[in-house]
């Protein structure tokens, strides 16, 4: 047994994201979700301990927290246990297949680790940005319809923050199913901006190409000309993020997403929206709670 | 053996309309000349001096009345930049004249003008084309990466078309109107509808390549300008686009306001494949230009005489290279006269545009999708 603080259990594009720096934290190990490093990525702290999935790590490295930053099958009896054996767990989303018998561990705001994000942010409340008016956001994460849900509340969660406004509605179109999803939302804020969070289906390196509309102005952060890239015998390679992401920020307080009982239900709706809208063809609104 | 030249008729140079933009396409085309500009006798202060100015620099003969203009012999090609309400009765005259028809973007202002426009193109024979969407830099970039194979099969996709334009402002909401205007009214003295001015280049991209669409769904009522928030009119808006096979494209459009992009307004679309996902300016290629005189001295300022700046643009830092879209549309529209094929997009696509464009109108008004088709026919 390898005792260790903190278990960051992930898909692909999460190791990459957190890899720098993971790897240079002390007690920290990165573990796959089952299926997610066919590669052979995925390593811990020490840089030597490979990991295969993320069941088995726990009894290997007892971690005293552990953070689950992508959503796979058998995950809430992990939790459950995990739990029921002391160990701090948080979530980047929430669990699939929700029980009121479940336990539900607090969700983190993956944002609060980009500080691309926290910079947007911050630009976006400066007076010459003015009010914000639309907000695009265009990500690819790795895996099924469970984790493409996951990326669709983050950037729920992510509208509403450089929004400065609840969500009012959403509707909800998508096509294709599993990891070839593709998952349109298009919102309204209680302030009337407006906004389009698009899940891709391939390119995991794109992560947030962001487009931000204020009557002042534009913010963009482009996923491509954020990344360092080599031009090699007849491509371009694009390079890792650089270090712009800090997971021990998620383990703040502030980090934990402050979710009621009516906006849990909502998330899990949209969840259900997605698979229906790409098996009928026909988008699907659904109003945020407590408007 | 010898080509025929065309002969061009120039009805109206309408402050709406991109008359003025095509001039250069026309002059340059060696089987394409210029025989006159006409206009209706009956029209705004500002607009006969200005078409007759026209007539004098291109050296060709002035026309009051529309209809004698185009029914003469020397007359091959009408080029309608006409206000949009009359746009429809023009090109179903034109075409009973035999008559071809070059038309700016739109071919009427509701559905009922739109299909009649089709019914007697039809049956007339003559050929269409509306040049404006399909021969810019955006659609054959789009065009290139599809063929590559790289994207696998096309699933879904993302377009901003945004002018940087106008000076943007604080919004009292007193002066805010609440309820969505609904269609059918385009422009006012002080403002156009951005949705329908801007949104329909975006639709006409994912008309490129998607089935005929089968739902819509809009969203308006957050503003840039006072202007618009007054009239209750979009001076930006988004749609979601859903085709018969269910494959996704949502747009952003509209006015940002001026010097919040860096080339005038982004003209960028992201096509979501089966094997990857492409990304497309449609400002580039082009030449980063950062001269400082330019910056420095930039003139930002918007002139009181047309403060959207509908005839004016800001300074950019980006010069594009791309091909000229005027001219690539009158190559497609001459090479169809020689071979009888037909141009890329017609009035039949600009039907079925205005189809979806009014869907998005109401459903904007609605505050729910809208499924096509609603108005008419069916999409062609």
């Amino acid at each position: 047994m390898i005792p260790i603080d903190g278990l960051v259990i992930g898909g692909k594009q999460d190791y990459d994201l957190f890899r720098e720096d993971t790897e240079g934290q002390a007690g920290m190990a990165f573990a796959g979700v089952p299926g997610s490093m066919r590669d052979g990525g995925g390593a811990g702290s020490d840089g030597e301990t490979t990991v295969a999935s993320a069941p088995g790590v726990f009894e290997a490295y007892r971690p005293r927290r552990v953070l689950f930053l992508s959503p796979y099958r058998g995950m809430a009896a992990d939790v459950e246990r995990l739990t029921a054996s002391g160990v701090e767990v948080r979530t980047a989303g929430p669990l699939p297949r929700f029980s009121p018998r479940r336990i539900h561990p607090p969700i983190v705001d993956m944002q609060h680790a980009d500080r691309g994000f926290t910079a947007m942010l911050e630009m976006s409340r400066d007076a010459d940005f003015g009010e914000p008016v639309y907000l695009r956001v265009i990500s690819s994460p790795d895996g099924g319809r469970w984790s493409k849900w996951w990326c669709a509340f983050r950037q729920c969660r992510m509208a509403g923050a450089l929004l400065g406004a609840r969500l009012r509605r959403i509707y909800v179109a998508s096509t294709g199913s599993a990891d070839r999803g593709h998952v349109s939302i298009t919102l309204k804020t209680e302030r009337d901006s407006t906004g389009h969070l698009l899940v891709a289906s391939r390119g995991s390196g794109l992560r947030d190409d962001v487009f931000f509309l204020g009557t002042g102005g534009t913010l963009a952060g482009d996923a491509l000309l954020n990344r360092p890239g080599v031009y090699d015998g007849s491509n371009y390679r694009l390079l890792p993020d650089p270090a712009l992401r800090r997971l021990a920020d998620l383990w703040n307080a502030d980090a934990v997403a402050e979710l009621n009982g009516a906006e849990y239900r909502f998330y899990y709706g949209l969840l259900r929206a997605i698979g229906r809208a790409s098996r009928s063809g026909i988008g699907i609104c659904l109003d945020y709670p407590g408007v | 053996m010898a080509y025929r030249t065309y002969g061009v008729l120039l009805v109206s140079f309408s402050r709406h309309s991109h008359q003025r933009s095509f001039v250069p396409a026309f002059v340059d085309h060696p089987r394409v000349r210029i025989v006159g500009v006409a206009d209706d006798k009956d029209i705004d202060p500002y607009l006969e001096p200005l078409n007759r100015s026209w007539a004098d620099r291109l050296g060709v003969p002035y026309h009051q009345g529309i209809e004698a203009a185009v029914r003469r012999s020397e007359v091959d090609i009408v080029s309608i930049g006409h206000e949009i309400e009359r746009r429809a009765e023009i090109a179903m005259m034109a075409a009973d004249a035999g008559k071809h028809l070059w038309i700016d973007k739109f071919i009427g202002a509701d559905m009922d003008e739109c299909n009649a426009v089709v019914d007697a193109v039809d049956g007339s024979g003559v050929s269409t084309i509306l040049p404006s969407y399909v021969y810019n830099d955006l659609v054959n970039q789009f065009r290139r990466m599809i063929s590559t194979g790289f994207l696998g099969e096309l699933t879904a996709m993302h377009v901003d078309i945004l002018f940087a334009k106008g000076i943007p402002r604080s919004i009292s909401k007193a002066r805010w109107k609440t309820d969505f205007l609904p269609p059918g009214r385009w422009k006012f003295p002080d403002i156009k509808r951005e949705i329908l001015t801007v949104g329909a280049y975006a639709v006409a991209l994912v008309q490129q390549c998607f089935e005929p669409i089968a739902e819509v769904y809009g969203q308006g009522g957050a503003y840039f300008f006072p202007e618009h928030a007054a009239h209750g009119a979009d001076d930006f808006g988004t749609l979601t686009l859903v085709d018969r096979s269910g494959r996704v494209a949502s747009i952003s459009a509209g006015r940002s306001g001026i010097a919040s992009h860096g080339a005038g307004g982004p003209n960028q679309a992201y096509l979501f494949g089966t094997k990857g996902t492409g990304r497309i300016d449609g400002k580039r290629p082009g030449v980063d230009t950062h001269l400082r005189n330019r910056i420095v001295h930039g003139d930002f300022s918007v002139g009181d005489d047309d403060p959207m700046q509908w005839h004016s643009g800001p300074p950019t830092l980006l010069a594009s290279t791309g091909p000229d879209f005027s001219t690539e549309a009158l190559k497609d529209l001459v090479n169809a006269l020689d071979t009888g094929g037909s141009p890329r997009y017609t009035v039949h696509d600009a039907r079925d545009l205005m189809e979806v464009l009014l869907a998005g109108y109401d459903s904007i008004v609605r505050h729910g999708s809208v499924q096509l088709p609603v108005r008419g026919k069916e999409a062609s």
